[in-house]
């Protein structure tokens, strides 16, 4: 088949599109690579490889592709010729757009993206210029992942870059490797945005300040004030999308298709189904402020582990500095105030400290586990205080004692100089009063003085969790710590909140005590009680084992990557795509899960009173099984091999039956 | 690629390379000279907003008076390198020999001598092209060339604005961040000449440790310098601190100039970091720089109170009278010396019977009543008094003459008693009976009283303060006209880095009407001073009305607007305003970074002309006492 090159219809960052005139008179578009490319060949390589992964994907919301050929010596990606102007021009011309057409156009950009997302391909770059809109006013979506294509040959060895338009550019996109589907929702996001308001959601004076706005700046609230404002249902999904956190957005280009059509509806019904922009509830860290679930004992944000003070037999002494009976410092104290108020989780309370300035060293708290206690010991040297924990009571310390008896000595001495001159004259009043002054040293020294600052406070029971899944949240709280990406963290925080927040729908106890701790979208979650208890039994034991393979997944992803460089993800090698493309599955696996609870959820909103709990409970079986593939790959055929085995076939494994 | 045929006769003697938005053939003119020939890729030419960028830019670099800048020998094509539809702009640079500073660096680290004296280079050249009125924006060592002789030349400079402009018309799809940039300049495209001296930082820092202080990432903080002293132990503590310094994050704690930058580094300068702290203001609470009197906020003095010379028997001392461990009074505590005091003193009370303490103890805390501070006029007494007691605290006042006072008459209480004592003494001696024992039992009653009392005021008088008020103005400020002056010109600024340049001025203007007042007789003079506050109010109202016209133009509406002219298909006569305006915004960009360069060039200067002038009047009055003591012995010898 032979092609030559007809007139020139556009250029972007990449390269210039043409029409190729095929030998029978078919015209196509053709996509050539800039001149000045030229000479980076790995982009030329990236162009070539992308290209053919676009092949044979056939959509009516995607710019069909039909290959690579060579023209004039050079590489040609041949696609429909779509007659449209680009959503780029209409924009321009025409934003900001009546809410009715920007969810149709909306409709027909995720239901593209649902496609592409589903055969593994993520845009990267999907912005309004990559959109065209067909003769009838279809959306269409094109360009897939050929910002891989981008030449860094031009750029500084020694500087950081990424390949992107900051406009439409997702917070995680910084990082090559973790971007995904949703990055590509969080640009539709922008799109809709820009579509319904004329303006895309963030400003800056340069591109990377733009690009930090996405990553800190609060989300628009499109109401009116500084945009032209957005109907309800509209404005919720576009801040939805807009989530800073990938584990807040929809998972799925299919659920934002079917947000958007609730959107439509504009019905309250309807947009009961709708998510909304996270509302962070429940624990707050105490090492770097986040919100997360109460009943994880590790913060997602910053994988530190909780420090919660559990009961036990250890006590916490801060001994210094300072001589022994000595007064705490004054400044040390607000120090250590400030500390215990910046920390409630802790669930630890020192009234007592404001008061009075304690002589040293004095007892922090009794009674708690040797594990608190050490962290605690860890957290007081950080403030600049001595600190020092040993199992047993108050006096197990050997300078409490020695404490003891210099402040009985103080107290007897002046109890002694003031009841000589009072019974001077009467032996037995005087010895009397020496046996009292003993006993009021004494109990000074010892009883008082080594009574505990702080004790703890009623720990808020965390809505008593079935056994199983409190065991699988522990699991959590053990893996959290050792993963060293935080978006793996932030995804598994994505599941546990989303299962929390499911069991909570369907667990008519639970609404009693209403409890934040799910909420992971910000939508009252609505109160089912249609399962029976052994359905609810079931569905506690696939939540776990579900939170528990989730757990695993996500930590062997952050394993996997940590192996992986960067570089790899620039690299034309094709093993190393491939294998990239295995840890892009099980991510997606993931994903799928993710986006399977949130469909639940919008399922049992929908039925409100009686939902097809038992059709649900398979399906989530079905899932569950999926994901604890993962598992089965690596005990079976090694480690790495695990992975890179799945990447030779490329086709992913069906859903297998749980084992018995 | 075929390279345009720029200069008639060059011979192109090598590939074309790819650098930022170029691409760039090595070439040789007729006349056997070395030149590279960069011309602006295609695909971003093709776009008319960045093709005039380009040109705008590169133009104003070739007109640019810098002795070390590379000459540019040619722009074009002819006639209009701007036109939309011609071939590609290009230029010709001339290439000096030598090897660029990336190549030199890459064989970091340089020995100490040979970093300063590249330093020192570097912040020549630095200081040529600020006081051309250019800023480089990214310093990038693959863009200057060490020559054979040692001097430093700038290539290919000026394409940072370039770059924020094709990332925002989609031309490009290369976000970058630079190691070298400062991070203002990675976030904003105002920016003045400190944004180099950053970058003159991680170049010296490179050349001392082989390695730049924050790897290159997109967004990440660059607050937390390293320890650089640890990094390359053996390195000048000078040098040090001037890199740290220079990569302060806050352009205000850097350097001011490149030129302070090279006085420091060839020893020539004395440290002019000034250390601009904030302190509350005492009349309204606000904010504001340490050191000025004027407080910009409520328009009143912010030292508001006053002290009397140390140990005045009129000084008033506030005392605490009874001190608790209450956490929340001792923060109110803690709270009223960081509003008015130098500094805060620890405050650990002995409490309760001062048998309870060790005696360790007892020599660190404070014993009550305590002196909180001491040498205050009446009314600012009372007034802090007031303010205390409000608080929750005990209070109460004193002075050195009261106590002196009081000591007195305890002493003559005492001595009366004595007297008492010897009388009866006498009495009884002289065999009065009994009728001497009342009198001798109430003398020594009264002379026990006195010693007593005696011995308190001993301990009142040897009490010293806790904290020290702020020093006060030693007159009026807006009184003095440059003082006023520079009151009204930060009156009317609302930039905040124009405000910090201005209060830096007050504080050396008020440093001189200080020392005016304190040499009464021997004033300096104080013309030059006068003409640079002038000039700093004039500079800083046209910054002011720069920032006006920049606030009313922004870059981003305007490619917007273009791109929405270009989809409606509009005549190309009505998107010339829009490209005008680009034009505009650059130069009046260009046009703030000359004027703020001017501002710290005027403080800079300023610093140094009140330095010299205080140091001079303080040894002129050293010479004539001197001379007035010499005349004196000789008369009289005489």
């Amino acid at each position: 088949m032979a092609y030559r090159i007809g007139r020139e219809l556009g250029a972007g960052a990449l390269g210039r599109v043409v029409e190729l005139i095929e030998d029978g008179g078919a015209v196509w578009a053709g996509k050539l690579l800039h001149d000045s490319h030229a000479a980076d060949v790995r982009a030329h390589r990236r162009f070539e490889v992308e290209a053919r992964l676009l092949a044979g994907i056939d959509h009516p919301n995607l710019v069909g592709v039909r290959g690579l050929v060579h023209v004039d010596g050079r590489a040609a990606l041949v696609m429909e010729l779509v007659p449209g102007p680009d959503l780029g021009h209409v924009i321009a011309a025409e934003a900001p757009l009546p809410a009715a057409r920007v969810i149709a156009i909306g409709r027909g950009i995720a239901a593209g993206l649902a496609v592409a997302h589903r055969a593994g391909l993520v845009h990267r770059d999907l912005k309004p210029a990559n959109v065209l809109l067909g003769a009838d006013g279809t959306p269409k979506v094109g360009d897939f992942g050929l910002a891989r294509a981008a030449s860094f040959a031009s750029s500084d060895p020694d500087a950081a870059a990424v390949a992107g338009t900051p406009d439409y550019m997702a917070p995680e996109a910084i990082d090559p490797l973790a971007i995904d589907a949703r990055s590509d929702l969080y640009a539709l996001g922008c799109i809709l945005c820009e579509l319904a308001t004329g303006a895309p959601p963030y400003r800056g004076a340069t591109a990377l300040a733009v690009l930090q706005a996405h990553r800190t700046a609060p989300i628009p609230a499109l109401d009116g004030r500084a945009t032209p404002p957005v109907p309800e249902g509209l404005r919720r999904v576009i801040r939805w999308l807009l989530a800073k956190s990938p584990a807040d957005r929809p998972q799925s280009a299919t659920e934002v298709e079917a947000a958007l059509a609730a959107a439509g509806a504009d019905s309250p019904a309807a947009l009961a189904v709708l998510g909304d922009a996270r509302v962070a509830t429940g624990r707050r860290c105490a090492a770097c402020g986040a919100l997360g679930p109460e009943a994880v004992a590790v913060c997602f944000a910053c994988g530190a582990a909780q420090l919660q003070i559990g009961p036990g037999p250890a006590t916490v002494f801060v001994t210094g500095p300072g001589g022994i009976a000595d007064k705490l410092d004054a400044a040390l104290r607000q120090k250590l105030i400030a500390w215990l108020a910046a920390n409630p989780a802790l669930g630890l309370a020192a009234p007592a400290l404001a008061r009075e300035l304690p002589r040293l060293p004095f007892v922090l708290v009794t009674g708690v586990d040797d594990a608190s206690a050490r962290a605690l010991v860890g957290a007081l040297r950080g403030l600049g205080l001595e600190a020092n924990w040993r199992l047993g009571g108050r006096l197990a310390l050997r300078e409490i004692r020695a404490k003891g008896w210099t402040l009985s000595k103080r107290v007897a001495l002046i109890g002694v100089t003031s009841v000589w001159y009072m019974f001077r004259n009467s032996v037995a009043g005087a010895v009397g009063g020496m046996v009292v002054i003993a006993a009021a040293a004494l109990w000074g020294g010892f009883a008082r003085s080594a009574r505990p600052v702080g004790r703890l406070l009623p720990r808020r029971s965390a809505g008593a969790l079935p056994s199983a899944l409190d065991a699988a949240l522990a699991r959590v709280a053990d893996v959290v710590p050792a993963m060293t990406a935080a978006r793996h963290r932030d995804a598994l925080r994505g599941v546990v909140e989303r299962a929390l927040a499911l069991r909570d729908a369907v667990d008519p106890t639970g609404g009693a005590a209403p409890r934040p701790a799910g909420g992971a979208v910000g939508v009252p979650t609505p109160r089912l009680a249609a399962l029976d208890p052994a359905g609810r039994d079931a569905l506690d034991r696939e939540l776990a084992k579900l939170i528990d393979h989730a757990a695993l997944a996500a930590s062997r992803l952050d394993q996997l990557e940590a192996r992986l460089s960067p570089d790899d993800l620039r690299s034309d090698d094709e093993a190393r795509r491939a294998s990239w493309r295995v840890r892009d599955r099980w991510a997606a696996r993931i994903l799928q899960v993710t986006a399977f609870l949130d469909a639940m959820r919008a399922r049992a909103a929908m039925a409100r009173a009686r939902v097809a709990a038992q059709a649900d409970l398979d399906e989530l079986r079905g899932h569950v099984a999926a994901l604890g593939e993962i598992e089965r790959s690596e005990t079976g055929g090694g480690d790495h091999d695990g992975f890179a085995g799945g990447a030779g076939g490329s086709a992913p494994r069906g859903i297998e039956a749980e084992p018995a | 690629m075929i390279a345009p045929d720029a200069i008639p006769g060059q011979r192109v003697v090598g590939e074309p390379r790819r650098l930022r938005h170029e691409l760039a053939w090595p070439i040789e003119l007729p006349d056997g000279r070395r030149a590279v020939l960069a011309q602006l890729v295609p695909e971003l030419a093709a776009d008319l907003a960045l093709r005039r960028r380009w040109v705008v830019d590169m133009e104003r670099i070739a007109a640019l008076p810098v002795a070390r800048l590379a000459p540019t020998l040619a722009i074009g094509p002819a006639p209009d390198p701007r036109a939309p539809g011609a071939e590609p702009p290009w230029r010709v640079r001339l290439d000096p020999p030598g090897q660029t500073l990336d190549a030199r660096l890459r064989r970091a680290p340089l020995p100490d001598d040979e970093v300063i004296a590249l330093a020192g280079e570097l912040a020549d050249a630095l200081q040529s092209l600020h006081a051309a009125g250019a800023v480089l924006r990214d310093l990038d060592p693959r863009a200057i060339v060490l020559g054979d002789d040692g001097r430093a030349w700038f290539t290919d400079i000026g394409h940072a604005r370039l770059a924020i402009l094709s990332s925002r018309t989609a031309s490009s799809l290369l976000l970058e961040s630079s190691p070298y940039v400062a991070p203002e300049a990675l976030l904003g495209t105002v920016v003045d000449a400190r944004s180099d001296l950053y970058s003159l930082g991680v170049v010296i820092w490179r050349a001392l440790t082989g390695d730049v202080p924050f790897p290159a990432s997109l967004v990440a903080a660059r607050t937390a310098v390293p320890d650089l002293a640890a990094l390359r132990p053996t390195a000048p503590p000078p040098l040090i601190a001037l890199v740290t310094r220079c990569l302060a994050h806050d352009p205000e704690h850097r350097p001011p100039t490149a030129r302070d930058v090279a006085d420091a580094l060839r020893g020539k300068a004395a440290d002019t970091a000034i250390a601009l702290r904030r302190t509350p203001c005492q009349a309204c609470g606000a904010a504001m720089t340490a050191g000025l009197r004027l407080c910009l906020a409520c328009g009143k003095q912010a030292v508001q109170f006053h002290r009397t010379a140390h140990g005045h028997p009129d000084g008033v001392a506030l005392v605490l009278d009874k001190a608790s461990e209450d956490a929340a009074l001792l923060a109110r505590l803690a709270g009223f010396y960081d509003a008015v005091a130098t500094g805060t003193p620890r405050l650990n009370f002995i409490v309760g019977d001062r048998r309870m303490y060790s005696k360790a103890e007892l020599a660190q805390r404070h014993a009550v009543p305590a002196v909180l501070v001491a040498d205050l006029q009446p009314d600012t007494a009372a007034a802090l008094a007031e303010r205390l007691r409000g608080d929750g605290f005990q209070i109460s006042t004193t002075t050195p003459r009261a106590i002196a006072r009081k000591h007195r008459r305890a002493t003559q209480i005492a001595l009366a008693g004595l007297a008492g004592v010897a009388g009866s003494i006498v009495v009884l001696a002289s065999g009065a009976g009994t009728a001497g024992i009342l009198p001798l039992c109430v003398s020594i009653g009264t002379g026990l009283f006195g010693y007593i009392r005696r011995r308190r005021a001993g301990t009142a008088a040897k009490r010293l303060p806790l904290g020290e008020l702020r020093p006060t103005p030693a007159m009026l400020p807006a009184a003095d006209a440059q003082v006023a002056a520079v009151a009204a010109a930060l009156a009317a600024t609302r930039s905040p880095d124009v405000r910090a340049r201005l209060e830096e001025l007050a504080v050396l203007v008020q440093r001189l009407c200080d020392a005016h007042h304190g040499l009464a007789g021997d004033a300096p003079d104080r013309a030059p001073i006068a003409a640079l506050v002038e000039l700093a109010r004039t500079t800083a109202a046209a910054i002011d009305a720069v920032d006006g016209q920049l606030a009313s133009l922004d870059e981003g509406v305007i490619v917007r607007a273009l791109a929405r002219s270009e989809a409606r298909r509009e005549a190309p006569a009505l998107r010339a305003d829009l490209l005008a305006g680009l034009d505009t915004l650059r130069q009046l960009e260009d046009q703030r970074a000359v004027l703020f360069g001017r501002l710290l060039e005027i403080t800079s200067l300023a610093r140094t002309a009140i330095d010299l002038q205080l140091s001079h009047s303080a040894a002129a009055r050293t010479e004539d006492l001197e001379v007035a003591r010499a005349f004196e012995a000789l008369r009289s010898e005489t």
